[in-house]
């Protein structure tokens, strides 16, 4: 953690001199000579955390100083300390109604006000640990509140259409023919399958996170499981007519992994890159050899497999939340559905073996997601990650 | 006989308009036509001459009450009416639905009577 700046303001040279060396050590400090300095250093990155402010002073007394801190809001937070050898009556009130947090009287005794602003300090940084924890638990209450209502917008349309067809079907079972009965039918059965598959994703969530997901760790060739996936995908695309594009090497390549749960980020990866894709486009799904971290120490053996579509692409700023669970990218709200849980999903399954995943645009539009997984030997050289998937 | 009511459907959701559709087609009174964006809806008033639009509010691109504000500004479809449909039924949305020009409010999910109601209730000024 980087030294606490502290500002001196102090008229006597002497005892600023004083004051540096006894604190130099432990914080970083600035000098100010006199109250207008003081508030130009005060307001100046990096801010001090503290200011040690001297009362007696040529123009502008300390007890102004402390005024105009107070009411600026960029200084309004910053810890004051007077200290002074005005034995005013009344003059330790005034300056703690300032809103100072302490009132030192001269000559000083070092090491008491040391220990002074050592704990002022602390005091300050558990503040501002709390602060931040309340403002993190804020923005993940607000994603929450975020998640419910799209779930329940989600939610909301296929229910809205069971209740109408089959509202259809006890209205007009008598005056329409059989083909439109069971074209309501059909409706019903279709959203119910959509809502069953909102509730599987949830349902899976919901485990991925408690940890109790368990992994049935094989090895399998990859290729073959992303060829099954794909195939899946064959006549969904042709309807949309968008291309689809395998490209793996001869030889199998051989990974550790749940064949079912590997299975499914691809299935998610390929079903989004299809919503996302126009008519006309491809999507080129490519499986190969590769090594944990490419540019860094971590060289361990991986398989790597990439969907890479010729859609919209992923907003910037959405890049690196994209696979938080409950954020969902800004051009899927508007319009292409989903839970905002599919990415959520992957991204857990993928931790939990041990491998990587990430997003980026690609250069001539669309974007690219990747995985890397490790292979057997990549996960047993980790003695702390062996085997379990958990 | 008596002419039917030209009734547009704007919706970006394929399951509503297709509920839509199912609703009106079968009551033989309805001319209907649907697209899936405000701006698809602006690009096809002058051809179609709709008497009156379903107007979904929350849509990619342009959304509801930007579309109602365009049409109520625009002299020529003075005439035409606009029910807003809207999936949640908070009153600021129904309050800027009306602020935007719209004639109805219809939140989701609604019956087919209800839907049918309200289109009557817009249709006889049509005529009037």
């Amino acid at each position: 953690m980087s030294k606490d700046h502290i500002l001196v303001v102090e008229d006597n040279e002497t005892n600023r001199v004083y004051l540096n060396l006894l604190l130099e050590d432990t914080y970083k400090v600035s000098l100010a000579e006199n109250g207008a300095q003081a508030l130009q250093i005060a307001a100046a990155h990096p801010r001090p955390q503290l200011i040690l402010l001297d009362i007696v002073m040529p123009e502008m007394d300390g007890y102004e100083v402390c005024r105009r801190l107070k009411e600026n809001p960029k200084t309004r937070d910053i810890l004051v300390i007077f200290f002074t050898s005005l034995l005013e009556k009344g003059g330790e009130y005034k300056g703690l109604s300032l809103g100072a947090i302490d009132y030192i009287a001269k000559p000083v005794q070092p090491e008491l006000l040391r220990l002074r602003i050592k704990q002022h300090l602390e005091l300050l940084h558990a503040r501002e640990e709390l602060r931040k924890a309340l403002e993190k638990e804020h923005q993940a209450n607000l994603a929450k509140s975020e998640f419910l209502a799209n779930m329940s917008h989600e939610m909301r349309t296929p229910m809205h259409a069971i209740l109408s067809y089959a509202n259809f079907g006890l209205r007009r079972i008598d005056k329409v023919p059989r083909q439109k009965l069971a074209e309501y039918f059909q409706e019903i059965r279709d959203s119910g399958e959509r809502l069953t598959l909102l509730l599987n994703d949830l349902l899976d969530l919901a485990k991925l996170e408690a940890g109790s997901m368990s992994y049935a760790m094989e090895e399998h060739n990859l290729t073959g499981t992303i060829k099954e996936a794909v195939s899946e995908f064959k006549a969904v695309a042709e309807e949309k007519g968008i291309q689809l594009i395998l490209k793996a090497p001869e030889k199998p390549l051989i990974g550790f992994f749940d064949e079912a749960r590997i299975g499914q980020v691809v299935r998610n990866l390929l079903s989004n890159a299809l919503k996302f894709t126009d008519s006309g486009k491809i999507i080129t799904i490519e499986v190969a050899q590769d090594v944990l971290a490419p540019h860094g120490p971590d060289t361990k053996p991986a398989l790597r497999f990439g969907v890479c579509d010729q859609g919209m692409g992923i907003p910037p700023t959405e890049i690196e939340t994209i696979f938080d669970k409950f954020i969902q990218s800004s051009a899927t709200k508007s319009g292409a559905g989903g839970t905002g849980l599919g990415l959520a999903i992957c991204n857990q399954i993928i931790q939990a073996h041990h491998g990587k995943i990430w997003a980026k645009n690609n250069k001539n539009g669309g974007a690219t997601f990747t995985v890397l997984l490790p292979t057997r030997a990549g996960i047993s050289e980790d003695p702390d990650k062996s085997g379990s998937g958990r | 006989m008596e002419q039917k009511t030209k009734v547009l459907i704007v919706d970006d959701e394929q399951t509503n308009i297709k509920i839509l559709l199912e609703i009106l087609e079968f009551e033989d009174e309805y001319m209907t036509t649907s697209v899936t964006s405000g701006e698809e809806c602006l690009a096809i008033l002058p051809e179609f001459k709709p008497d009156v639009i379903l107007l979904d509010i929350m849509m990619p691109g342009m959304d509801g009450y930007e579309v109602c504000r365009r049409i109520k500004n625009s002299p020529e479809y003075e005439a035409t009416k606009i029910i807003m449909l809207s999936g949640r039924a908070m009153q600021n949305e129904i309050d800027n639905g009306f602020s935007a020009g719209a004639d109805q409010y219809l939140s989701k999910p609604f019956g087919m009577d209800e839907l049918l109601e309200v289109l009557k209730s817009v249709e006889p000024c049509r005529q009037a």
